[in-house]
């Protein structure tokens, strides 16, 4: 029964495996995910970062610093299978199969029932947004599978503190969000599984992880835009002016109304910055969210399915009414663990909090495996088998998908990063900036360019993005165009004495903004056009030489 | 007994004394002018009583076409009878939904009553529903929808009493209460169906241990019967239908355009595969919680600054009255025909083309209420009815309500005035002044404050507000041959072309800097500015 059961575990594990792998190529690369590809390639290969940086603890982006662990995770891949994305792709697989394995692991802490665990470790398994964030480079696969470690770690029957104490500090090193999830969530399991613990032993414990998050956090605190990050992008609430407008707009209209500003004040005030947190929080854990549409723009997730399947509502809707009509204390605790690590979401408005919510998905699936246990067997089994077939269908027929996401996962940007590189060997080239919205961590991925750029003089640049890369140049907004060469249209306009001459790869707006300059129909004397999946023009590789100032 | 029943009754008038004062006061000064639904349903109600046609000319239409959208003509009909005794004024189209929406605290009270047995949990729901800001919102703006509200929670608390106390005569006025329902609005025509089946499955058993269990039902579908054969012939109601579907989303179009390919079975299943999944995103983004506690009423421009359907301190009363229902023992069917009223009710919303229909969802929001009235009930039991818990509650309600309240009167009509078409009142009422210093008065209605919008349906502002004879207005209106073209008596109401127009003589232009570059006229021709509630410029009158 033994190996049988072993051998179903097993099964599952290679289900797991074969639907994080195929199809390989999606989800398309975000600018972001590029960007952490290279580095970890430049890592693996000559011990820098993009920025030519030897082994650093703080990355950048063009949004937020990046804490290290994701990073080199990632350089791990390369290194062992080089510059591809399926080396960047499979270090993130691995966890995701390991995070199927250990949450089957973690649910027998909440039943007897062997079924009952591989129901959970199905449920990860085919869970569309872990299946999603297990194919590119994040920080929400890593943190999510320390979360459950630590939770088998800090409920074993002997809890070993070294490895305690090693996962808190390691996830203190994947990302900021650890810094109030990690803590939160350890001292809530000590608290529950108190009767575990020595009071010393609490305490002990309790005192070092708190004084590992404090030392990390005044570690970042020493980097000079440390503030101004927390600010922009964890505590992004109390930095959004729209909030603060539109009180005093709202309070404005009373007073103009003839009402006494003391009400208004009453009325409209900061404890709004609070409602506006609960209602994002809220909106974040919405059930369209968990079934139906995780993600909007395709970033984190599918847009066609949620967390997910939508066969998991019913199992969730009966797990929820289970647990709460048991009442069971360990019952209550997978309701905490989910509040504890999904109230950061309150402080990150307007941004989004999918790579929160991604984070308690474990949880959500042991509640749904009560769900489905109530269920007949052969019931059960049917929803289970709908839930595998529509989550195989999806990601086996992801054309839409990537039709769909193109804004934020380009495809096109990897053919315009290999053609510019081609010409890049003869002459110089320009890239309109708004082909894709940072173009530079693809050029640097999907051609075979090997060039770091430094972030000058500032050792920890922030939100800095490149915009020079060896012969490529980002031609923005604000670009302007001396002068044009054509001779096959027999116009030498000028010797391009002030700028430089370029070939470029073009979008609308530079076409039109070269139009309007020479009364020239560049469109039509292209040499190559980038069209997206729609078939709608995107860019243009532009026959004549243009000079640029 | 008799005094226990009459402190109900008494408590019961009182919510209901409390919840018609919120929806009559100042009934005809908020919202600050009729839109064009109430402007358009009223001036067809005095046409419906002066002429037995509405404006164009269509003799008792059970489907009026109004602007467009070819809607029920209930409100209308019972909008002319109450012309009858209380005149064509401003306030009279607003009564209608007023008054039912001050019943449904009543009906409400039944159907809690009916379902849980428990009259201070029935209490406590009515009393939500008295002060809910999505009632009152919709009970002040002549919504029809609120009429036939009032007849599905009545038609439901007498088919639940029916079950309980075996009185035939309960199940047949419950059936055709929800047959009456039907008529009012389309999203109950498309919603009672299911609640009957939901009703007729949870309750099979003891439905057929009664004799003739199947009359009641019966006399449901005898009064339905004409509205199905309205809806399975009438071609106007099909086109509004049509007009509304989920399939005119633009953005589901464009999806399913996306999938198509050469195929032909391929684009079949993917087509069908995209609807079934869009069509459930948009079911299940009715439960999003910060549309309905925080924003769904969409009184302001302000994101999450912004009204709910529910109150915010509903949130938590909400969460409690889940777990609480869930826990109650002995009423297990009640509750899955509770859970159901609730998933099925929002089919409707679901199904049009926009992504939140607050409008249509009010049945929905009333059960919300509900459920959070059980969670106050269980605070209350589990406080062991301590006055400092009480005064508590009370003080949270009274700011809430206070926040809502001055939302809605105060910055509503600044943030949204343009969607209540004002200053249309104001615009036409000047230029019914100056009617005889003109020979031709033209109204461009393109307007808005940060896009332009065409306010389709002038031609009612004018009728109504120039006091225009029905009779005369069904001769005098004709379509005329330049674009958006209307013409009435003096009135052309189109679209200004005014490289041209600009020549025209004895004339009187209403027009928004959308259709014309104000700053670029003689500044002497322009005679009158008419403001946005907020002071932002509207439309001007020039004169040629």
């Amino acid at each position: 029964m033994r190996v049988k059961k072993n051998l179903i575990l097993i099964l599952v594990l290679i289900l797991a495996l074969l639907i994080r792998i195929i199809p390989l190529g999606f989800p398309v690369f975000t600018a972001d995910e590029a960007r952490i590809a290279f580095r970890g390639y430049t890592l693996s290969s000559k011990g820098t970062d993009e920025l030519g940086r030897k082994f650093p603890v703080l990355f950048n982006s063009s949004t937020d610093y990046q804490l290290p662990a994701t990073s080199y995770i990632t350089a791990l891949g390369t290194l062992i299978f080089g510059k591809s994305d399926v080396g960047v792709r499979i270090p993130f697989i691995i966890l995701g199969v390991l995070l199927v394995f250990f949450t089957y692991k973690a649910s027998q802490l909440f039943s007897k029932n062997w079924q009952f665990w591989l129901i959970s470790g199905l449920f990860m398994a085919f869970s569309p947004t872990l299946i999603f964030i297990s194919k590119v480079p994040n920080e929400s696969i890593i943190l999510s599978l320390i979360i459950v470690l630590s939770l088998l770690s800090l409920t074993g029957k002997r809890q070993n503190i070294v490895v305690i104490l090693s996962l808190v500090l390691f996830s203190l090193f994947v990302s900021k969000l650890a810094w109030v999830i990690m803590p939160a969530f350890f001292l809530t399991t000590l608290i529950f599984y108190r009767k575990n613990y020595s009071k010393e032993k609490k305490i002990y414990l309790s005192t070092l992880i708190l004084m590992m998050d404090l030392f990390v956090i005044i570690l970042f605190l020493s980097v000079p835009q440390s503030a101004r990050s927390i600010a922009e992008n964890n505590l992004s609430l109390f930095d959004d002016i729209g909030i603060k407008n539109s009180i005093n707009e709202l309070r404005g209209q009373g007073i103009e109304g003839g009402w006494q500003p003391g009400l208004e004040k009453l009325l409209f005030n900061k404890s709004f910055y609070i409602m506006v947190g609960i209602f994002h929080w809220l909106s974040n854990l919405q059930p369209v969210v968990l079934f139906a549409q995780f993600d909007r723009i395709g970033e984190f997730g599918v847009t066609n399915m949620g967390a997910w399947a939508k066969f998991g509502i019913l199992p969730f809707v009966l797990g929820v009414f289970f647990l709460i009509k048991k009442d069971a204390s360990e019952h209550k605790l997978l309701f905490t663990y989910i509040l504890i690590i999904t109230m950061p979401i309150l402080f990150i408005y307007p941004n989004s909090g999918q790579k929160i919510i991604a984070l308690s998905l474990p949880f959500f699936a042991i509640i749904m495996t009560y769900g489905l246990m109530l269920l007949k067997k052969k019931v059960g089994a049917i929803f289970l088998a709908l839930m595998i077939l529509e989550v195989t269908f999806n990601l086996f027929s992801t054309n839409l998908e990537i039709k769909k996401t193109e804004n934020v996962r380009p495809i096109l940007i990897q053919q315009i990063a290999r053609d510019a590189y081609m010409i890049s060997k003869n002459d110089s080239v320009g890239i309109s900036d708004d082909i894709s919205n940072d173009s530079a961590p693809f050029i640097q991925w999907y051609s075979p360019i090997y060039f770091v750029e430094s972030g000058g003089e500032v050792e920890f640049p922030y939100k800095f993005r490149q915009s020079k890369i060896f012969n490529i140049r980002l031609v923005g907004f604000d670009n302007s165009f001396d002068d044009v060469k054509d001779d096959n249209i027999g116009l030498i306009l000028s010797d391009c004495k002030l700028g430089s001459p370029i070939r470029l790869i073009a979008s609308k707006r530079d076409v039109v903004k070269l139009q309007k300059k020479f009364g020239i129909r560049f469109d039509t004397s292209t040499e190559k056009r980038y069209q997206n999946s729609f078939g709608v023009d995107q860019a243009y590789l532009l026959k004549q030489v243009i000079c640029m100032e | 007994m008799h005094g226990i029943i009459s402190n109900k009754i008494v408590i019961l008038l009182i919510l209901i004394f409390l919840g018609g004062f919120l929806r009559f006061f100042k009934l005809e000064e908020y919202p600050v002018q009729l839109n064009l639904d109430e402007v358009s349903q009223l001036y067809e109600a005095i046409s419906i009583s002066q002429t037995s046609k509405d404006v164009y000319g269509n003799n008792m239409p059970l489907v009026f076409p109004l602007f467009g959208v070819y809607a029920p003509g209930h409100y209308i009909y019972l909008t002319s009878l109450i012309i009858k005794v209380f005149g064509a004024g401003e306030i009279t189209i607003r009564i209608p939904a007023a008054f039912f929406g001050t019943l449904v605290i009543l009906s409400v009270y039944l159907f809690v009553l009916a379902l849980f047995n428990n009259w201070k949990l029935a209490i406590l729901s009515s009393f939500f529903i008295a002060i809910s800001p999505s009632e009152i919102f919709y009970s002040r703006k002549s919504f029809e929808y609120i009429n036939g509200h009032f007849f599905v929670f009545l038609g439901l608390s007498l088919i639940l009493f029916y079950i309980k106390r075996d009185r035939i005569w309960m199940g047949i006025a419950g059936f055709i209460s929800l047959a009456i329902s039907t008529y009012t609005y389309t999203a109950h025509a498309v919603t009672v169906p299911f609640l009957i089946a939901a009703y007729l499955f949870i309750f099979k058993d003891k439905l057929v241990k009664k004799k003739l269990y199947a009359l009641p039902p019966l006399f449901g579908v005898i009064f339905a019967l004409p509205l199905i054969y309205l809806i399975l012939t009438n071609s106007d109601l099909h086109f509004r239908a049509n007009t509304i579907f989920i399939s005119k989303d633009p953005e589901l179009g464009t999806l399913m355009d996306a999938v198509k390919s050469e195929n032909f079975l391929l684009t079949f299943l993917f087509q069908n595969k995209t609807y079934f999944d869009y069509t459930l995103q948009r079911y299940l983004y009715q439960f999003d919680p910060s549309y309905i506690f925080g924003t769904g009423l969409d009184l302001t421009n302000r994101g999450y600054l912004d009204v709910g359907p529910l109150y915010y301190f509903q949130i938590p009363l909400f969460i409690i009255g889940i777990i609480f229902l869930i826990r109650l023992r002995s009423v297990s069917a009640e509750k899955k025909f509770l859970l159901s009223l609730i998933l099925l009710s929002v089919i409707a919303p679901s199904l049009t083309f926009e992504s939140h229909s607050p409008h249509r969802s009010v049945m929905t929001f009333a059960l919300f209420s509900v459920v959070s009235s059980a969670g106050l009930y269980w605070l209350i039991k589990l406080t062991k009815n301590s006055l400092i818990f009480f005064g508590l509650v009370v003080l949270i309600i009274f700011i809430n309500f206070i926040y809502v309240f001055f939302v809605y009167t105060v910055n509503f009509p600044y943030e949204k005035s343009e969607y209540l078409y004002y200053p249309f009142k104001n615009v036409v009422l000047y230029t019914w002044s100056q009617y005889q210093n003109f020979d031709t008065i033209v109204f461009d209605p393109q307007f808005g404050e940060g896009y332009p919008l065409i306010g389709v349906g002038a031609h009612y502002y004018i009728g109504y507000y120039g006091d225009y004879p029905p009779g005369m207005f069904q001769k005098e209106y004709t379509i005329g041959s330049k674009p958006r073209e209307i013409i009435l008596d003096k009135f052309s109401i189109r679209q200004i072309y005014w490289p041209e127009d600009k020549d025209l003589k004895n004339t009187l232009i209403i027009v928004s800097p959308w259709s014309v570059p104000i700053d670029q006229i003689d500044k002497n021709l322009i005679i009158r500015q008419f403001n946005f509630y907020n002071g932002m410029p509207a439309f001007f009158a020039i004169k040629l």
